[in-house]
């Protein structure tokens, strides 16, 4: 139906480059999320999908078709933006029929399909009223509805929760995920929230400084990111840095200041280089288990409910690791605690 | 025992309240007092002189004669349809060309900054050395005239001319940068995401301005074409200096009446007639206004 590329995009505003040689791809009905800090160029990416901003350099293709003469009001990328901008003298109805209506269709299918648009984001009732009128939420459906109402080739998402309060945007992450997958539409989804960018993709990719330094199923750049920054950016998480001592068995053991650390991975790892290690919280565990095991002093434990979150100091370090369930330890206490096989080996910055 | 201190509080209270009111009314003297002097008062006066009253040296009562006077009479009549014609024309035709230059304001190009200087020109130049301007251009003698006139075209009437088109371009060319100022300030408020929203769901440009610009602009369409329209409706120089013989602008009128016959009475009519028409006009205004956000509520 809709495959959507990007070939070496570069956009600069001045002398600052905002995107830097960015290339995707995005198959058909597939969900990418670009997550990044603010300023990372992941919108001006968006923009530049949709027409709305010129690359300096590169393409974008959409079924292989280049769209860089297309102007934005003929690319079929239909787009939900940041403050959902609706036109505020147009209700309900008009807004989502808007892009209907500028194709030229007649007022009464256009109705019909308002209508079912309505039903799909579950507002069926509000339809006379002004944007104005309605919560944060409803006028964030009411943008969604806008924008798949014209059928578009791909769906493009700016950062459309993030006005939204926690507990709305959770609910909301899932009605989108449901909505996007019964439509099957391709859909590039730009954020800032990690857990959002977990919970909604079908792949992620990582954006910092205008360039992907690293792109994987939600899984990949959890579990095993490739930079640091992906590591960092995806939440919390500990380096360890060290050098390669031995590589066997699938394994290869780390001398670290904590002593020798056995990790299960090996691909393109060599004797004698120096590498860093990323855990994250919830793998270490407190106790002896399998792994390797050391010893420290609790720093802090805060309650968060689910888990119990703790700063570990050993050997001059701080670690964090969060707990569920246990007993609860307090500051000053000496704990054994188990670094599991499964840290991701990063390397770069 | 109880009513007794239940009413005490209340008498101290009237009697703060009448000093606060007279607090209030010392503070509202040089304000109020400077509009009730210099603006309630001539207009009071002009009302009433128009009905016979008020009249200095003559005998004073009321009557509907000034009234009767200017409709029965075609000079008079033809001098207000005129006075209208050319306020409208002038509004409509600086409404559209700032619409047009406003909304090419917003779009980045070269020589953007140069330009939006460049239109206020006319903002502080005098309307009367403004119309001086244009005359020596599109008068019969004329830059314009005389270089057309070497290739045998002869340069239609454009100043002193009956369809007063030499009064509108001058309004024109003073009230466009007025509009434009309005204008580019209303539609630069308009966020615009909207517009990237409208282009986004298929609208092409010109359907963006007509679906999008154009109505969120409304409120500084109307407050500018007021403006413009009633300033117009009662000017005096530029329609002295390029209008016809024949008929003559409200205000001219006026003032042949006043310098070259005396007759205050009949200029206060007429200039009566002139407020209420733009009174009228402001009332509908603020009416239209209301209802607009009333059907957005």
């Amino acid at each position: 139906m809709a495959r959507l590329e990007l070939q070496g995009i570069t956009k600069r505003f001045g002398r600052a480059v905002a995107v830097d040689r960015v290339s995707l791809e995005v198959t058909d009905g597939e969900f990418l999320t670009l997550l990044g800090p603010s300023g990372c160029g992941k919108t001006t990416t968006l923009r530049i999908v949709a027409g709305l901003i010129d690359p300096d350099e590169g393409e974008v293709l959409l079924d292989g078709q280049p769209l860089q003469h297309l102007p934005a009001h003929r690319r079929q990328t239909a787009m939900v933006f940041q403050s959902y901008a609706l036109f505020p003298h147009m209700t309900v109805q008009e807004n989502i029929g808007f892009g209907l209506r500028m194709r030229g269709m007649m007022p009464e299918p256009i109705r019909t399909h308002v209508q079912e648009a309505l039903a799909l984001v579950e507002l069926e009732g509000l339809g006379d009223r002004y944007p104005r009128q309605l919560s944060g939420g409803q006028q964030q459906r009411v943008a969604v509805a806008r924008a798949i109402v014209t059928r578009p080739k791909v769906l493009l998402f700016d950062e459309p929760l993030s006005n939204l309060d926690a507990k709305l945007r959770e609910r909301l992450r899932l009605e989108l995920r449901a909505l996007q997958q019964r439509l099957g539409v391709t859909t590039v989804y730009v954020t800032h929230d990690q857990a959002e960018a977990l919970a909604l993709s079908d792949r992620v990719a990582v954006m910092v400084g205008g360039q992907v330094v690293e792109i994987g199923t939600p899984r990949e750049v959890y579990r095993t990111p490739r930079s640091r920054v992906t590591a960092e950016f995806l939440g919390i998480t500990n380096f360890l840095e060290g050098k390669v001592m031995a590589v066997a068995d699938g394994q290869c053991a780390v001398q670290t200041p904590l002593g020798v650390v056995r990790v299960d991975t090996t691909a393109g790892i060599q004797v004698g280089e120096t590498v860093t290690l990323s855990f994250r919280p919830e793998d270490v565990r407190i106790g002896r288990h399998e792994g390797t095991t050391v010893t420290g002093r609790v720093l802090y434990a805060s309650y968060l409910g689910a888990v119990t979150d703790y700063a570990v100091e050993s050997a001059g370090m701080t670690l964090r690791i969060h707990e569920g369930g246990g007993a609860l330890r307090g500051p000053g206490e000496e704990i054994t605690i188990t670094l599991p096989a499964t840290a991701a080996i990063v390397r770069g910055r | 025992m109880e009513q007794i201190t239940a009413a005490f509080p209340r008498v101290t209270r009237r009697r703060t309240r009448r000093r606060e009111w007279l607090t209030d009314l010392v503070l509202l003297t040089p304000g109020v007092g400077y509009l009730l002097l210099f603006m309630c008062v001539p207009l009071a006066q002009v009302v009433l002189r128009g009905f016979g009253l008020l009249a200095i040296g003559e005998p004073s009562h009321f009557t509907l004669a000034l009234y009767r006077e200017i409709l029965a009479s075609k000079i008079y009549r033809d001098s207000i349809v005129f006075s209208l014609y050319f306020a409208l024309g002038t509004t409509v035709v600086s409404l559209a060309l700032a619409l047009v230059a406003s909304a090419l304001l917003q779009v980045n190009f070269p020589g953007r900054s140069l330009i939006s200087v460049l239109y206020k020109i006319p903002l502080v130049v005098p309307s009367l050395v403004a119309a001086f301007l244009v005359l020596t251009i599109i008068d019969q003698g004329g830059i314009i005239a005389r270089a057309v006139a070497r290739f045998g075209v002869e340069w239609p009437e454009l100043v002193h001319d009956r369809w007063g088109m030499g009064i509108i371009l001058v309004l024109v060319w003073h009230n466009v940068p007025i509009m434009i100022v309005i204008l580019s300030a209303v539609m630069s408020a308009i966020p615009h995401d909207l517009s990237a929203a409208a282009r986004n769901l298929g609208a092409s440009p010109w359907q963006v301005f007509r679906n999008v610009t154009l109505p969120l602009s409304l409120p500084g369409i109307s407050a500018a074409s007021l403006l413009v329209f009633i300033g117009v409706f009662g000017a005096f120089s530029i329609p002295s200096l390029v209008g016809a013989a024949y008929p003559k602008a409200i205000s001219v009128v006026m003032s042949t009446e006043v310098l070259d016959r005396a007759n205050w009475a009949l200029a206060s009519a007429l200039g009566t007639i002139v407020t209420v028409l733009s009174a009228v006009l402001l009332y509908m205004y603020y009416r239209l206004i209301r209802h607009q956000e009333a059907a957005q509520r």
